[in-house]
């Protein structure tokens, strides 16, 4: 009797240690994985912190935390990440009683993009070593990762173009409450334009200048339809970067501008258009929008051309700038342009095609073209 | 070469398995007739382990087999364990021609059917004595099956995953050692408590249809007169006496084993206590949760806020200290007492004590919100 009580009792008490760790190992643990607060850009380094709080007595030697990331952010080779589809991070941790655990991990923002992680799993040992327990822990952490810029070398001829378009667009008419500085006086000025205090103080005849009354605005068409049955994701990701670096520079200068896409959102899968607007919000929604488009969405885009007929009437009504940028050379989206430049519209058509691929440019009175050429990474 | 503490399991295994048949001899249990088979399962482990040559092996256990015949007190315990040392041998030998090395496949809860056997024939045959013997061989069993099991699955994991990068292998290892710990602490209070009150073993009672299988001597008498004198075989009137150097040897060596055991014994339970005290002081100690960074992760406590302790139990801070220092570099200097209401500047007036030094310290201990340092401590603590 003495032996079996002994025998029962020790079995009995590893079976309900067990049990017990089993139901209680998770409660009040908490398993937080999150990005930066702040977004990155193409080519920069982000981080991801994982943080482990386990707020009861009962330790957990070992844990281990697996979640799934997306192959464009990149990863230390030391860090333990396998690489399929997905890239599966997985770490092992060992927590004690009443203890918090932080692990920063470095990632390279190797593409734009739009990031998220829904769920971490959690795997723990028993006190035995003997068996593992699953937990699967919902997550929301998103990062955003801008369009990089693209070299301003290369920006600098499309900006002078783009410059001069908003230039020939200015009228002859001057805001007279829009003052723009002061120049010495010629023969050809009024006399009601000389400002007699700048005269006395510089000794030399001073007139006001005044600005114009036209308001610069921008609108940026980005085409990401493949002309051809093969997927051209090199030309399309230039021309985002191009669009974004763009804007942001018009932006900066304080100039309204829009964005128009045929591409999908990836979160809401309607077209990314973002309606006029300035000011670093707008930089924000732009950059958000451009790193939310999903070149890989079931639903193949429209073509641009019908964007563009759709905004006919607000882009040759007012005195908007077109930019367009675009692999495209199709018939109706060069008689859809021809149209809106007869009807007063100024477009510059951006051409983005591979280095060693030909292109020859529309012929279209009053729009500007330029190529841009893109390095095939075969 | 195999894990350490793997093998120390293991030797405790063969070990107990050879001292099996001693446990079950009659008479009091000798601690020297105990460490015997344990020093002989060592011994042959170690020599199987590092592929020794196998005259060595013959020789030690050649050796052992004799020490353990000449240890013997009777022709009983002689045959037991000399038995248990061949029995140890050839399973050593077996687990070094398998290659795992392991005393007949290591600790296995199938072998609690030996003690189990045992305690039924020794309940039948009323032989109480090797009750309580096999109950402490079975815990013995299942507490050495439960950490061999969990250090061999636990060095798996650990080869598995040694590789990941920022793994942590030490603390794994620590809190999983504080886990067996536990476990052995009390699944062996569990085991001693169900012992001691469990009831008692059920009597057999002879069945009235039963028949009577008494069998005595006289039945067994040959006719004719002719006698055989069994007692020698027997031994029942003769006891052999071990030669002199072997009980001089085994009064030493239970001396040095008994003083060695009970000194472990209070430095263990010494070494709780304190280890005990300090962590509980330790976490009233701390007001912040401590910040550690180690291999890249940043770990910190959960605790609990303190609670402030008495000033007993507290340790002083380097402002209480110097308070204290200050107050008896001041009442111990040459002139009068200063009274409860002075300043510092007039008490050390008073007292006919002067140091710059010493005054700033204090005043900054005693009115400013600055932590002192345990330098300004100790030079307060020379004025005195």
């Amino acid at each position: 009797m003495k032996l079996i009580l002994i025998l029962g009792v020790a079995f009995l008490l590893l079976f309900l240690l067990e049990r017990g760790y089993r139901r209680f190992w998770s409660k009040d643990l908490h398993v937080e994985v999150h990005f930066q607060s702040y977004p990155a850009r193409e080519g920069e380094e982000a981080c991801l912190t994982e943080i482990i709080e386990n707020r009861k007595i009962l330790p957990i030697p070992m844990l281990q935390v697996e979640f799934l990331l997306d192959r464009s952010l990149g990863i230390d080779e030391e860090e333990n990440a396998s690489l399929s589809d997905r890239l599966y991070k997985r770490d092992v941790f060992s927590v004690s009683f009443y203890q918090k655990i932080s692990r920063t991990i470095p990632l390279k923002c190797r593409k734009r993009g739009y990031y998220h992680i829904g769920e971490a799993n959690l795997v723990a040992r028993g006190l035995q070593m003997e068996k593992n327990y699953y937990k699967d822990l919902p997550q929301d952490t998103f990062l955003y990762v801008y369009p990089g810029d693209v070299p301003i070398d290369r920006l600098k001829l499309p900006m002078h173009r783009l410059g001069g378009l908003l230039e020939g667009r200015r009228g002859m008419v001057e805001d007279p409450f829009a003052f723009a500085g002061m120049r010495e006086y010629d023969g050809t000025d009024p006399m009601n334009r000389i400002n007699w205090k700048a005269s006395a103080r510089s000794g030399n005849l001073m007139v006001n200048l005044q600005n114009s009354t036209y308001s610069p605005r921008v609108a940026c068409f980005v085409d990401v339809e493949d002309v051809t049955m093969w997927k051209h994701m090199e030309i399309h990701e230039e021309a985002i970067r191009l669009a974004a670096s763009l804007l942001r520079s018009v932006l900066k200068k304080g100039i309204p501008a829009s964005l128009y896409t045929n591409g999908e959102d990836l979160l809401s899968g309607s077209l990314v258009q973002v309606p006029e607007g300035s000011g670093r919000g707008q930089t924000e929604k732009v950059n958000r929008s451009l790193s939310r488009l999903d070149l890989n969405a079931k639903k193949r885009p429209g073509p641009i051309y019908s964007e563009l007929l759709k905004a006919e009437q607000e882009l040759t009504g007012t005195q908007q700038v077109v930019v367009l940028i675009t692999e495209n050379q199709s018939r109706e989206l060069q008689d859809t342009v021809r149209k809106m430049a007869v009807k007063g519209a100024s477009f510059l058509w951006l051409g983005v095609f591979y280095k060693k691929e030909g292109w020859s440019s529309p012929n279209i009175h009053g729009v500007d073209y330029l190529k841009w050429e893109v390095e095939h990474e075969g | 070469m195999k894990d350490k503490e793997l093998r120390i399991y293991e030797i405790l295994y063969g070990g107990i398995c050879m001292s099996l048949p001693i446990f079950l001899c009659p008479g009091e249990l000798s601690l020297w007739r105990l460490l015997l088979p344990m020093a002989a399962a060592f011994c042959l482990y170690e020599a199987a382990l590092r592929r020794k040559s196998i005259l060595l092996y013959l020789l030690i256990w050649i050796a052992f087999g004799a020490a353990a015949f000449e240890a013997g007190r009777d022709l009983i315990e002689k045959a037991c364990l000399t038995g248990s040392i061949i029995f140890g041998g050839a399973a050593c030998f077996y687990g070094r021609w398998k290659g795992d090395y392991l005393f007949l496949g290591g600790p296995a809860l199938p072998m609690l059917a030996v003690p189990a056997v045992a305690y039924l024939i020794a309940h039948v045959e009323k032989m109480d004595y090797i009750k309580g013997r096999v109950c402490i061989f079975a815990a013995l069993v299942i507490l050495l099956q439960i950490f061999c099991g969990n250090r061999e699955r636990l060095l798996i994991y650990l080869k598995e995953n040694e590789t990941l990068h920022r793994f942590p292998k030490r603390r794994l290892e620590k809190r999983n050692r504080h886990v067996m710990i536990f476990f052995g602490v009390f699944l062996t209070l569990a085991m001693i408590v169900a012992y001691w009150k469990a009831p008692a073993d059920p009597e057999f009672t002879k069945s009235e249809n039963t028949p009577d299988m008494t069998v005595t001597m006289e039945q067994f008498e040959p006719s004719g007169g002719m006698e055989m004198d069994l007692s020698g075989l027997l031994g029942d009137d003769e006891v052999y006496e071990p030669p002199a150097w072997v009980t001089a040897l085994e009064n030493i060596l239970y001396y040095v084993v008994t003083i060695a055991l009970i000194a472990g014994f209070i430095a263990l339970v010494t070494l709780t206590v304190c280890k005990l005290l300090k962590a509980y002081r330790n976490r009233y100690e701390k007001w912040t949760p401590e910040k550690k960074t180690e291999g890249g992760d940043v770990t910190e406590s959960l605790a609990p806020p303190k609670i402030v302790l008495p000033k007993f139990f507290r340790k002083k801070t380097a402002s209480e200290q110097i308070r204290k220092y200050y107050r008896k570099w001041v009442m111990g200097g040459p002139g009068q007492t200063p009274g409860n209401t002075s300043t510092p500047e007039e008490a050390e007036e008073t007292a006919g004590v002067a140091d710059t030094k010493a005054h700033q310290i204090y005043e900054k201990a005693r009115y400013s919100r600055q932590e002192c340092t345990a330098e300004e401590v100790v030079y307060l603590k020379k004025r005195n």
